[in-house]
């Protein structure tokens, strides 16, 4: 038996041996380690990064660097050829490091044993060898440039760098990617920088060098299908040819390494086919454009699966084949066969309905409207209603439509016109919108256009202060109507908008301009209201109207010619161009103007509504049109007769001739007298104001603006007033003054408060030259002429001179109204 | 009544310009031309094709 005391010993002895056991066996164990990690580094990871002009390759150690470490270029080993892929040009560095391992644990620490990199120089660094405390790695360089090694003890790293030099491009390597959607393309493209511009040879070394472990990480894969490697080249048609090598299988899958061939040289523009070629050196379409595989590529399907797509597809060709031609069939006869034609007629009319013509407007002119407003919806509505039409026929089956679902070819040629109406309806579409996108393009540059030329067109009226006047009705506008050259058609807005921008064409085919300042020229143009003819440049030149009124034998007539040849004269003297517009007013000018200058009495004017005398002064756009109204002197005495005078309301400035010799004081000097003076003087015979205030009425209760017109006094006959002993002064002060001593002050005082600016001359009909200083018939003239804008020869000095003398004149005539005698 | 020849010009630029399109639209869907954008959808139907029913194009 043992005691407690002993068995207790016995215990405490055992734990002691077995704690020292422990203890011994695990500072053995220890021990060992501690001489395994003195004797080798293990490497545990490889990076790579591309700095300015080289490849970093940095080799992380576990502990401590491996003790000699080195690298330099060498070929590849014989037992080691076909591990490595293909390389153009490219070289492999050895690296190599003493008393250092990749294993850990019995597997490799530092990932997989090839490594692909995306850097321009480094492709791949695979693991040669690791054995006897030697590691060796290959580092696969796209071209053998300077390569150098260095060591970062502090941070147990060996850091290989690569050489870079020149350009770096880059070039797209497609992968099989395993986390494609279904249906979707099987690769994904991914960018590897290359040295140079990236060729074809670039990306196959790429592509063989398969993904990197972050590409690998996202599921991306390279499929080899048993090649280790090939080599590309590309004729001049664009066909890449590709020679794989090692060997061919893709075991009859549909993807293989044809798929990642195809898609990474389709990327190149100049690639337009690939024909890949097995080991054997051969491919199944080898001539043409289209790609091709080795026999050792081409899957293997159902036979009978496949039948039917290839019917399927081609019913579906044969519809698309059938919908494009009567596609074409049907837009040849909408447009051209037997299009529906939008006549300028029709157009009108359907305006007409669209928006009714108010009273005293006119319909829209009968011209082409611009192809998109109109023509452009009627050919399309066209071409839907063929298109409909000969689609229709196609499903007329004998039998009835029933039959096509009973029939053996039911089907199919159900399929075949199905397809056949969608591509009918693609077409459409694809035309529908084609036609909206050139009408958008033509009719904004149209608006674009259209907006120009009106605002050109509205600066110059405004600046030229351009009307239309018609000489037989009076009626004003800013734009006549012209006539067609063709039909003699009247068109009555020629401006640019839907009827053209640039030129319309008239019903008959007619080409016109469009404009007031091209058609000016080249169309007769005709009064919006009467559609008599007016003078040529109308609304295209300055328009000044001057009305000239008075009583009977005023002299209004004869005062008109004798300032028209004094407008003649002063213009010929400088060269200026007065010319007449009209065979009319030429022929009344020329016989009146041969009256005057061979000082014989005008023809009393006919008690006929008044034509106006036109004559245009200047040459070019800056001419002038000065129309002048001599009506007879019998309208001016009732107001019946005056309502026809429609031209004094759109007088510019009103011409009042008033004869001195019906002055009641001159009146009464020279009675009894019988010179020949007074017996050719032949007084008028009403009161001289009467006409004045009935024209004054008249303008007044037409709502006429007088205050914003001009009022010449002439007072006629001054060469007869001399010749009876009786002096009229030349100046217009002193003329206002004369006259209200006369006993005229009414009118002197009411023409002052009517008009914006009135102005007195004292004037001697007759020929240019003759009339004597200060009687100058065509001084008148000069002046409302000049308040238009014309500019007529010596108007800069007779314009300043005669502004001196107004301001004068107009503080004398305030002095009369004032009572202030002068 | 001769219709304008701006008319002809027009249809004739239209027709046109949808004829370059259709063909633009087949030579993208082969990979060239002005839609080569739509080659992707084209290889993707394609690529179904192959891998479902073993037909290929190419």
């Amino acid at each position: 038996m043992m005691s407690a005391s002993a068995l207790a010993r016995r215990c405490v002895a055992s734990c002691l041996i077995g704690v020292a056991t422990v203890t011994l066996v695990g500072a053995g164990v220890a021990a060992s380690a501690s001489a395994a990690t003195r004797r080798e580094a293990v490497l545990t990871g490889i990076t790579g990064k591309h700095r300015k002009g080289y490849d970093e390759i940095v080799f992380q150690f576990a502990g401590r660097t491996p003790r000699h470490a080195e690298v330099r270029y060498r070929s590849l080993p014989q037992s080691s050829a076909g591990q490595y892929p293909t390389i153009t040009g490219g070289a492999l560095a050895m690296v190599s490091f003493s008393r250092a391992t990749g294993i850990r644990g019995g597997a490799l620490a530092y990932g997989t044993a090839e490594q692909s990199f995306a850097l321009p120089g480094v492709i791949q660094v695979v693991t040669v060898s690791d054995a006897n405390g030697t590691l060796v790695l290959g580092v696969n360089v796209a071209r053998r440039a300077h390569v150098s090694l260095h060591v970062r003890a502090n941070r147990d790293q060996v850091v290989v760098d690569v050489r870079t030099p020149g350009r770096i491009g880059t070039v797209g390597v497609a992968f099989v990617s395993a986390r494609r959607a279904s249906g979707a393309t099987p690769t994904q493209s991914v960018e590897r920088p290359v040295l140079g511009r990236g060729t074809l040879g670039d990306a196959i070394e790429r592509l063989f060098a398969g993904p990197t472990q972050t590409e690998q990480a996202d599921g991306l894969t390279f499929i080899s299908s048993g090649a280790t490697g090939a080599r590309v080249s590309l004729d001049s048609s664009g066909v890449a040819r590709v020679y794989l090598s090692g060997g061919c299988d893709a075991g009859g899958s549909a993807v293989n390494i044809a798929t990642e061939l195809d898609a990474t040289l389709m990327q190149f523009r100049a690639v337009r086919s690939v024909k890949i070629y097995g080991p054997t050196l051969t491919t199944e379409h080898p001539n043409g454009l289209g790609n091709s595989i080795p026999s050792c590529l081409v899957p293997r399907p159902g036979a009978v699966k496949s039948s039917v797509v290839l019917t399927l597809l081609g019913l579906g060709a044969l519809g698309v084949l059938i919908g494009l031609v009567l596609a074409a069939m049907s837009i040849a006869a909408a447009l051209w066969r037997k299009p529906n034609v939008i006549t300028p007629s029709a157009y009108v009319a359907e305006q007409v309905v669209a928006h009714p013509v108010p009273v005293g407007h006119f319909e829209p002119d009968a011209a082409w409207p611009v192809y998109p407003l109109r023509q452009m919806r009627a050919d399309l509505a066209s071409v839907r209603a063929e298109l409909q039409a000969r689609y229709a026929r196609l499903w007329r089956w004998p039998g009835g439509r029933a039959m096509l679902f009973v029939l053996p070819v039911s089907v199919p040629a159900a399929v075949c016109l199905l397809v056949a109406g969608l591509t009918i309806v693609l077409v459409a579409a694809a035309f529908t919108i084609v036609m909206w996108a050139c009408a958008a393009v033509v009719l904004a540059a149209y608006a674009a256009a259209r907006s120009g030329m009106r605002g050109a067109e509205s600066l110059w009226q405004k600046v030229m202060r351009t009307e239309a006047s018609c000489p037989h009705c009076y009626h004003v506008t800013a734009r006549p109507a012209y006539r067609c050259c063709g039909c003699d058609r009247l068109h009555r807005d020629i401006r640019p908008g839907r009827l053209g921008v640039l030129a319309r064409r008239c019903e008959c085919g007619a080409l016109l301009p469009t404009m007031v300042l091209r058609a000016a020229w080249r169309l007769d143009p005709a009064c919006q209201r009467c559609g008599q003819p007016l003078r040529v440049g109308a609304a295209a030149l300055r328009d000044v109207r001057v009305p000239i009124f008075g009583d009977t034998s005023a002299g209004k007539t004869r005062f008109m010619y004798a300032g028209l040849d004094s407008l003649m004269a002063a213009t010929s003297r400088t060269g200026m161009p007065l010319t007449f517009p009209d065979k009319e007013s030429e022929r009344e000018a020329n016989l009146a103007l041969g009256l005057v200058r061979s000082g014989q009495d005008t023809v009393k004017t006919s008690v006929a509504l008044p034509t106006a005398l036109t004559c245009r002064i200047g040459h070019g756009a800056g001419a002038t049109l000065l129309h002048l109204f001599d009506a007879a002197g019998e309208h001016y005495r009732g107001s019946e007769m005056q309502e026809s005078l429609t031209f004094l309301d759109h007088g510019h400035g009103l011409v009042y001739v008033l004869d001195p010799f019906a002055v009641g004081v001159v009146n009464d000097r020279t009675a009894g007298q019988s010179s020949p003076a007074i017996q050719a003087a032949r007084a008028a015979a009403g009161e001289p104001e009467l006409a004045y205030e009935q024209v004054v009425s008249r303008l007044r209760d037409s709502g006429v603006a007088a205050s914003s017109q001009r009022l010449a006094v002439v007072v006629s006959k001054a060469d007869l007033l001399a010749e009876a002993g009786i002096q009229i002064p030349s100046e217009s002060a002193a003329i206002a003054d004369w006259l209200s001593d006369a006993g005229v002050h009414n009118l002197v005082l009411s023409a002052r408060r009517t008009f914006a600016e009135v102005r007195y001359f004292s004037v001697a009909s007759l020929a240019a030259g003759s009339a004597g200083q200060g009687r100058d018939p065509g001084a008148p003239l000069h002046w409302l002429l000049a308040a238009r804008g014309a500019r007529l020869p010596g108007e800069e000095d007779g314009v300043a001179s005669r502004r001196n003398g107004e301001a004068s004149s107009e503080k004398k005539v305030r002095n009369a109204t004032a009572g202030v005698r002068p | 009544m001769s219709i304008p020849p701006t008319f002809v010009m027009f249809r004739l630029v239209a027709v046109t310009v949808t004829l370059v399109l259709l063909l633009s639209l087949g030579f993208g869907l082969r990979g060239h031309g002005p839609l080569h954008g739509l080659v992707g959808y084209g290889n993707s139907a394609l690529n179904w094709l192959d891998a479902n029913t073993g037909v290929r194009f190419r």
